[in-house]
């Protein structure tokens, strides 16, 4: 690879207290060892940044761009941060003396719902939608050839560690790994609390599953008389694995959504639910640990958006249940304001799935295949092709207005 | 009780001139007041349609302008300030119409007047999300009465008193909806026939399913359209074993992808292809234009969807509809009377005036298995269960697309089922025409001033 023309500044924004891993599209070590770079780590309060964080990065942007360079700013962790962030070096008036690109993981997706003057490229890790192509283009401003470049996770080899016994006993241990305590999370909840709860009932002629009737209002279950499917009146009601065990980790809560406990309580199975911290910060080998440690893993995210909570349950030794689109669960399909659109997973499908995987008799549902392995020489090159290419963008260009006001 | 000792009635809510579910409310209960004698008076928000004219009582404009809702309480101030200081002997009663943040509004302009203890403030509200946070009661809690429109509502509402610590005596009995029968009902054969032809340039041989309501965040048209385009595509399959239909999945941005493989309701793999069909047509009576101003209503670019799903020449869009301006009401009726089915999958409601207008219509609906609607809509509607409820900062309860797509197929292919509904649905309008809900609301306005 060529020595990039300008100097690579390295940011990554995390909220103060969170795990850096799960937030970023971290660039491999081997591509930064043969890249010159300077690398910054920011953590956000309540507050704001700290300033004695601020002040090196600021520093280290103002040194290049004083020498006439136009340093390729590669910000990771949280999207919104990242955008924090460069409203900070707008204020510093650095924006547009950068090319500043944002590194978002897919599962983050999707952002960028406005115009973003001082954003210039994208580093992503699937490829756009036609919606997240237009939607990208209006906040970039541009053409997006070549400012949107897509990398890959690396498949990790961990080593299991003492997986569970199969979920064939009375008390099945669910893990479940979360980023944020995000509307994915709260649907894991609420399928372990139909499965765990014997909220669904089977229907004897047709053996489809049947969930009862669920009043929001007062989180109150009503149970079906008559299958929803074939209409016979023979419904059966579940086997509740009553001494299953629900083990959250995350990270931190999203505002959006209910805090995981709350939400447990609010089902009736908080005492079942057990919240933990991101395991060694979020990293793949420690989220297969954690899977390990367990009889079956529930990997729940947007389907469309796999990331590496999944690789690592597939480590973990433990039975799998994810809505990854490989499990072809069914959804309802739904379309939000920009166009993006979102396969909510069926509830009914997650349960069966807890089921089958609970028995060992599953039907291929929830089972994920190996497709999406990615060799390491692999994310490396896509990671360099991707640098290269960012590289080429154009200096900023200089803003007239301000020198025709000073004329 | 006398007409001069009737206390006056401040009814603050939508604009009566406008075409949305809170003006038709606050058009038809004053209308009813106004008529029975009481002396009542309007303060409507949003821009008025300047063609309406007030059959006698009077309306005062709160938002001539189009101004964002975060100036409604300061222009509350103004106009409450102007209205209350001026009033005669009888302490007024507010009716205050609308959501909770309208409410809230009223009730902060009252406050920031030092008049809230000077008028009775009555409020009437959809308990359209779950679960009810007990910071609701700090709005709700601060009216003297608090009318939910239905049995389950009233039940959240006591629940979430309680849990505030807030005794629910102010939680009234609730009152419907209502509906004018005398417009909003069946067409004979052949005027219904003639509507078809005219209206909607339809004939006899085509199925029409109608959508009727705005194209805002919790309605889901995406899910009408989705629905329509999984029966008209054919892209299904059904089960032999226990005859569930399972739809194609689609890719990320939008498309239909093949069927499963397998049933997702039982797992069989013995599936046969579902039957596309040509004679179904989809009329969307809602707003193209509000996916423009995203953070408004949540309104989606319908084009774009129906593009996707592959229907944009089988349905019906007006591109002369926009939030609050619409058909009259006689021609309003008339498009829903000629439709065979109305589908609306709300996420989430309060109460959904076009399920009962389609009803009291004739026309069999498909509605999502939640909140209130389900409760009075049943006698003439397909409750399809909920697949997934999206829990973010409420619950979203989301139609299951296969038993959605199922009750689509089923009324479309059984005309005695059809029926069946469609005749129940004017047998429950009747029983909720606007004149008997306005003599629900004459009994609550007087038990609310101590005169029961």
């Amino acid at each position: 690879m060529d020595a990039p023309s300008s100097p690579l500044i390295v940011v990554d924004v995390h909220p103060a207290g969170a795990a850096s891993r799960p937030w970023s599209l971290a660039i491999p070590d081997a591509v930064l060892a043969a890249t010159a770079h300077r690398s910054f780590r920011l953590s956000v309060a309540a507050d704001g940044f700290d300033e004695r964080e601020l002040t090196p990065l600021v520093a280290a942007v103002s040194e290049v761009t004083g020498r006439g360079g136009a340093p390729l700013l590669l910000l990771g962790g949280s999207p919104p941060l990242q955008l924090a962030l460069m409203s900070v070096l707008q204020t510093a008036n650095l924006c547009s003396k950068v090319r500043s690109v944002l590194r978002v993981a897919a599962w983050h997706r999707p952002f960028l719902p406005s115009r973003q003057p001082f954003v210039h490229g994208l580093i992503v890790d699937a490829e756009p939608t036609a919606a997240e192509r237009a939607r990208w283009a209006r906040a970039l401003g541009r053409d997006i050839a070549g400012r949107v470049c897509r990398v890959s996770w690396p498949t990790p080899v961990p080593t299991p560690h003492e997986p569970g016994d199969g979920g064939t006993g009375a008390a099945p241990r669910v893990t479940m790994v979360s980023f944020e305590a995000d509307q994915w999370t709260a649907l894991g909840v609420q399928a372990f609390a139909i499965w765990a709860r014997g909220r669904y009932r089977h229907c004897r002629r047709c053996r489809a599953v049947n969930l009862d009737r669920f009043h929001p209002h007062l989180a109150h279950f009503e149970p079906r008389t008559v299958c929803l499917h074939c209409g016979a009146d023979g419904l059966v009601e579940a086997r509740a694995p009553t001494a299953a065990r629900l083990d959250i980790a995350f990270d931190r809560g999203v505002e959006s959504s209910p805090d995981p406990q709350v939400l447990a309580a609010w089902l009736g199975i908080a005492d079942m639910v057990e919240p933990r911290p991101l395991p060694a910060g979020g990293d793949v080998a420690g989220l297969a640990t954690f899977h390990a440690a367990g009889d079956i893993a529930l990997v729940l995210g947007d389907p469309a958006y796999p990331d590496s909570r999944l690789a690592a349950a597939r480590a973990s030794g433990a039975r799998v249940v994810t809505n990854a689109p490989s499990s072809a669960m069914a959804a309802c399909h739904g379309w939000d304001s920009h166009g993006q659109v979102t396969a909510h997973t069926s509830l009914r499908a997650l349960v069966r799935a807890l089921e089958a995987a609970m028995h060992g008799a599953g039907e291929g549902v929830g089972r994920v295949d190996d497709s999406s392995a990615v060799a390491v020489v692999d994310v490396v090159d896509a990671w360099r092709d991707a640098i290269t290419r960012l590289e080429r963008m154009p200096r900023p260009r200089v803003r007239l207005i301000g020198r025709r006001a000073l004329g | 009780m006398s007409e001069t000792s009737r206390p006056r009635v401040l009814v603050v809510g939508d604009h009566p001139s406008l075409h949305r579910g809170f003006a038709t409310i606050v058009r038809a209960v004053t209308a009813h007041l106004h008529a029975r004698g009481w002396p009542v008076e309007v303060l409507g928000y949003y821009p008025p349609d300047p063609a309406w004219r007030s059959p006698g009582y009077a309306v005062t404009d709160l938002d001539p302008d189009d101004v964002p809702r975060s100036q409604r309480v300061p222009r509350l101030v103004g106009a409450l300030g102007a209205m209350l200081r001026g009033s005669g002997r009888v302490p007024p009663t507010l009716l205050c119409i609308g959501t909770d943040f309208d409410l809230g509004a009223v009730v902060e302009a009252l406050r920031a007047l030092g008049l809230r203890e000077k008028v009775t403030l009555v409020g009437y509200t959809p308990i359209d999300y779950a679960p009810l946070p007990v910071a609701a009661m700090e709005v709700l809690g601060a009216f003297d009465r608090l009318v939910p429109y239905t049995q389950l509502a009233h039940e959240a509402l006591v629940d979430c008193a309680r849990r505030a610590g807030i005794e629910p005596s102010f939680l009234t009995t609730p009152i419907p909806h209502g509906v004018d029968t005398a417009c909003f009902r069946p067409l004979p054969p052949a005027e219904r026939a003639a509507a078809r032809r005219t209206l909607l340039d339809i004939d006899d041989d085509t199925f029409l399913v109608g959508y009727f309501g705005r194209n805002s965040r919790n309605k889901r048209i995406d899910i009408v359209l989705r629905l329509f385009a999984l029966a008209a595509s054919g892209n299904y399959a059904r089960c032999a074993r226990c005859g569930s239909t399972s739809a194609c999945a689609l890719d990320r941005d939008g498309r239909p992808l093949a069927p499963p493989p397998r049933c997702n309701a039982c797992g069989g793999a013995d599936l046969s292809p579902g039957r596309a069909r040509d004679d179904l047509v989809l009329y969307v009576h809602a707003d193209l234009d509000a996916h423009r101003a995203p953070q408004a209503s949540g309104g989606r670019n319908l084009l774009a969807i129906a593009d996707a799903l592959g229907v944009r020449d089988r349905v019906r869009f007006r591109d002369d509809l926009r939030i609050g301006r619409g058909d009259d009401v006689a021609t309003l009726a008339a498009r829903m009377a000629a439709c065979d089915l109305h589908v609306l999958p709300f996420h989430c409601a309060g109460w959904e005036l076009t399920v009962l207008e389609t009803g009291a219509c004739g026309v069999a609906n498909i509605i999502t298995e939640a909140f209130s609607p389900a409760q009075y809509a049943a006698p003439f509607s397909r409750l399809v269960p909920v697949g997934s409820y999206v829990l973010e900062r409420d619950v979203r309860a989301l139609m299951d697309t296969d038993l959605g797509l199922a009750a689509l197929l089923d009324l479309i292919d059984d005309p005695a089922s059809r029926a069946h509904l469609a005749r129940c649905g004017p047998t429950v309008a009747s029983a909720l025409d606007w004149h008997r809900v306005g003599e629900m609301w004459e009994a609550c306005l007087r038990a609310s001033v101590g005169e029961a």
